[in-house]
């Protein structure tokens, strides 16, 4: 048994509190969980039940909180955990869960099981167990700034670039501006449109906004691995930059787990309260559209439909904004049948997408996802994250579908009244 | 025609084409950038958008192609970001928008995705060697349509 | 002498060790504490706990479908065992002269019959089930299985009790209800009353966010 490993069973350990321990002292195994969760679903396979992710957790809850656990262990009936375990238990914790939070949303005697998942892999990570693409990730956040390797003179490229598209500067380090937002790798790298498209919208609105030259990277994959010290570091620079810069608002960008991690996280991973409050963009956007500060050009004919990111709508409580936009711009929205805080996850989050080892079980996993598009009868899916949105295409050229798939922003950004003068158009 | 020098003419120029005049200009918008991409699935859409005998199913196969050559060239979520294929990956992207049939994802705006696309091509190859140049795909672009509209 | 270490000793010792068990197991979680949570909540989390206390009982709209089985066997045994722990006249006779000192109104006897079955078709449907499935047949554990025949044992000899009126009968009843009662602490039949906790934290939690538990 190596260090690491002691040291990984001892921060399990630690993460046992009041609600862990309610939570498998109420669970009756009942099964309901997987009926929940797409890698069951989609598989059969009863070892992707949510709760069968925790055997570790449970192991060492019941040797060290329960009076039968303990008397065991006393009397050598029951043994401690072995590195086997979690290396046995590496894919289920990694692969098989996006942290999605759709069991913790069914459980009957209400477990929030994807927390405690976001526990165990707190010991995993420790000693050693997670996957090689996100320990990479996190490896780049913490020495370079971003996961995906995207420096400070990467950014201020990509907004050059915004900058020459729409002839409007996008402020770095403004003091006093009142919001500061942050983008997601993944949009930098892969969706730069969506950088361009809040420039517009902001200058429309007349919104005193910056970014930090210090912070300007949204994603954590500290909290995607399950190293509170690691995303404590990553989130601290946020909070710091934001602070030094006296802005009111850090606005989350569309990155799921970004929001969770700033939003709900942050506090509690640097132990004290923010001096500025945080915000989702489609919150701002929403703020912004009831405020009358921006105001659309027609609506698109074409029938759509939305894919609720499950870290911002579920896990972080976004529910309506993104609907209330979408009406704005969209003469058809068609809801997916469970959609909202029961929509289905796009299989991707929680780590999974940087995962290759789980890219198998993930197209799999997609096949739930792709149900639910089917039956809408509509082939344009509007979403707001950008992990999402490449999984969703990733999934729908494997599938071979006709779907499209759009950002909300950019959809918003499309629709922008900019002059007074402009007639309204329907395309 | 009057000449095209900024993203509101350009927008309208296109607005005013049909489906196999955006064909044409894409062609060019991407052939353009092509050098930045190796993959033939993209030089191949890029042919077939030239081709003003294209049939629909050659049309829809190049586009299929085209958008499974997009999603294999993306930069996976978390892992570190090579620029140059990042530069390819907005080229086939781009292509895939040229040869997107008519109709298909009009929310989307293909002939936009197909400029947007290209510039994006070009400012990651700018990063990717580490040139500090402005990137000045759209005035490119702009005489591209000029040329297009004006022959 | 075994009735009347039945009916005094043991019966003092399984209560005493059930009170003081559930006490000490629910010490033990409280003790576990949770950290105060600094984010700014989006609405109250003792409104979102309240409510998931309660809500959680009707499930799950998208779970009801494939989940119909547990669900369904679920209620009908706890319910009707319900039934007959509190309202079946000799339970209630028993609470009044040994525990409480008042009684209650209790069910007239077609009623238990009705109760008593309902308890035993639902219980039997879950040992099945449990069995039968892929995914709880994986997650069971003895204690699952352990705790299912010693309630099923109890059910039992106590409607055989009642039907024959044989006093063996009774005392084999109350013995199996002791063991029962110092098993109790020991296992997941726990979630009789932790389940209240989890579905508060959960509740609490999403409330915090603005999400319905």
């Amino acid at each position: 048994m190596s260090e690491q490993f002691k040291q990984g069973v001892a921060e399990l350990g630690k993460q046992i509190d009041a609600k862990i321990s309610s939570y498998f002292s109420s669970c009756v195994h009942c099964g309901l969980c997987a009926e929940a969760c797409l890698f069951y679903t989609e598989t059969g396979d009863p070892r992707y039940t949510p709760i069968y992710k925790l055997e570790p957790m449970k192991k060492l809850w019941r040797q060290e909180h329960t009076i039968r656990g303990k008397l065991a262990k006393m009397l050598g009936l029951s043994k401690p955990l072995q590195e086997q375990d979690f290396a046995d238990w590496e894919e289920l914790v990694y692969d098989s869960c996006t942290l999605c939070g759709r069991c913790s949303m069914v459980c009957p005697v209400g477990n929030d099981i994807t927390y405690m998942i976001s526990k165990e892999r707190e010991g995993f990570s420790r000693a050693g167990y997670a996957p090689e693409g996100l320990k990479g990730a996190t490896q780049r956040a913490l020495e370079i700034g971003s996961p995906m390797g995207v420096t400070l003179k990467t950014v201020l490229a990509t907004l050059a670039h915004v900058e020459k598209n729409t002839g409007l500067s996008v402020p770095v380090d403004q003091q006093g501006a009142d919001y500061m937002t942050l983008f997601s790798s993944m949009e930098v790298v892969n969706f730069p449109e969506y950088i361009e498209s809040i420039a517009r919208i902001f200058e429309v609105a007349g919104v005193s906004w910056t970014i930090s030259s210090k912070a300007f990277e949204a994603t954590n994959s500290g909290i995607q691995i399950g190293n509170s010290d690691n995303a404590a570091e990553i989130v601290g620079r946020v909070v710091t930059a934001a602070e030094d810069l006296g802005v009111k608002y850090v606005i989350s960008p569309e990155c799921g787990h970004a929001y969770t991690s700033i939003r709900w996280a942050g506090p509690n991973l640097i132990g004290r309260p923010y001096t500025f409050k945080v915000i989702h963009i489609l919150e701002l956007l929403e703020q912004l559209k009831r405020q009358g500060r921006i105001k659309f050009d027609g609506k698109t004919g074409e029938p759509v439909t939305f894919h609720d990111p499950c870290q911002i709508v579920r896990r972080g409580g976004v529910v309506e904004p993104q609907r209330d936009l979408l009406n704005g711009v969209a003469e058809n929205f068609v809801e997916m049948a469970d959609h909202g805080v029961m929509n289905w996850c796009c299989g991707g989050g929680g780590g999974v997408s940087a995962n290759e080892r789980a890219d198998e079980l993930r197209s799999k996993a997609f096949d739930r996802k792709r149900k639910q598009i089917e039956e809408t009868g509509v082939d344009t899916v509007v979403t707001a994250c950008a992990n999402c949105r490449m999984m969703l295409e990733d999934g729908i050229e494997e599938n071979e579908m006709e779907t499209t798939v759009i950002g909300l922003t950019e959809l918003i950004a499309d629709y922008l009244v900019t002059d007074a003068k402009e007639q309204p158009e329907v395309r | 025609m009057p000449n095209i020098n900024n993203d509101t003419q350009l927008r309208q120029a296109l607005k005013q084409l049909d489906h196999k005049q955006l064909r044409e200009t894409g062609a060019e918008f991407v052939d353009s950038v092509l050098h930045l991409c190796s993959d033939n699935r993209v030089s191949h859409a890029v042919d077939v958008a030239r081709n003003s005998n294209a049939s629909d199913d050659e049309l829809l196969a190049a586009y299929k192609s085209a958008r499974v050559a997009t999603v294999d060239s993306r930069t996976r979520c978390g892992a570190d970001c090579n620029w140059d294929e990042q530069a390819a990956h907005f080229v086939a992207r781009g292509s895939a928008a040229m040869v997107a049939p008519e109709g298909v994802c009009k929310a989307a705006d293909p002939p936009w995705q197909v400029v947007m696309s290209c510039r994006m091509a070009r400012n990651c190859a700018l990063i990717a060697a580490d040139d500090d140049s402005i990137n000045d795909e759209s005035e490119n672009q702009y005489r591209i349509m000029n040329d297009y509209l004006n022959p | 002498m075994i009735a009347q270490l039945i009916e005094g000793p043991l019966w003092y010792f399984s209560l005493t060790l059930f009170v003081l068990g559930v006490l000490w197991r629910l010490f033990m979680i409280l003790h576990a504490g949770v950290k105060k949570d600094l984010a700014v909540p989006r609405d109250g989390g003792r409104v979102g706990a309240l409510r998931a206390i309660f809500s959680r009982f009707v499930p799950e709209r998208t779970v009801r479908r494939h989940g119909r089985v547990q669900l369904i066997a679920g209620y009908m045994f706890h319910l009707g065992l319900f039934a007959l722990l509190f309202l079946a006249r000799p339970h209630v006779d028993f609470f009044t002269e040994r525990i409480t000192g008042f009684g209650w109104w209790s069910m007239p006897y077609w009623a238990f019959i009705v109760a008593a079955e309902v308890a035993f078709a639902g219980l039997i449907m879950l040992w099945l089930f449990r069995l039968l499935n892929p995914v709880t047949r994986l997650l069971s554990s003895a204690d699952d299985y352990t705790g299912t025949v010693l309630v099923f044992l109890v059910m039992l000899s106590g409607c055989l009790a009642l039907a024959q009126s044989v006093e063996a009968l009774r005392l084999l009843h109350l013995f199996l209800a002791e063991l029962l009662l110092i098993y109790f602490p020991f296992s997941n039949l726990m979630h009789a009353f932790t389940f209240a906790f989890s579905r508060g934290y959960t509740g609490a939690t999403m409330g915090r966010k603005g999400v319905r538990a």
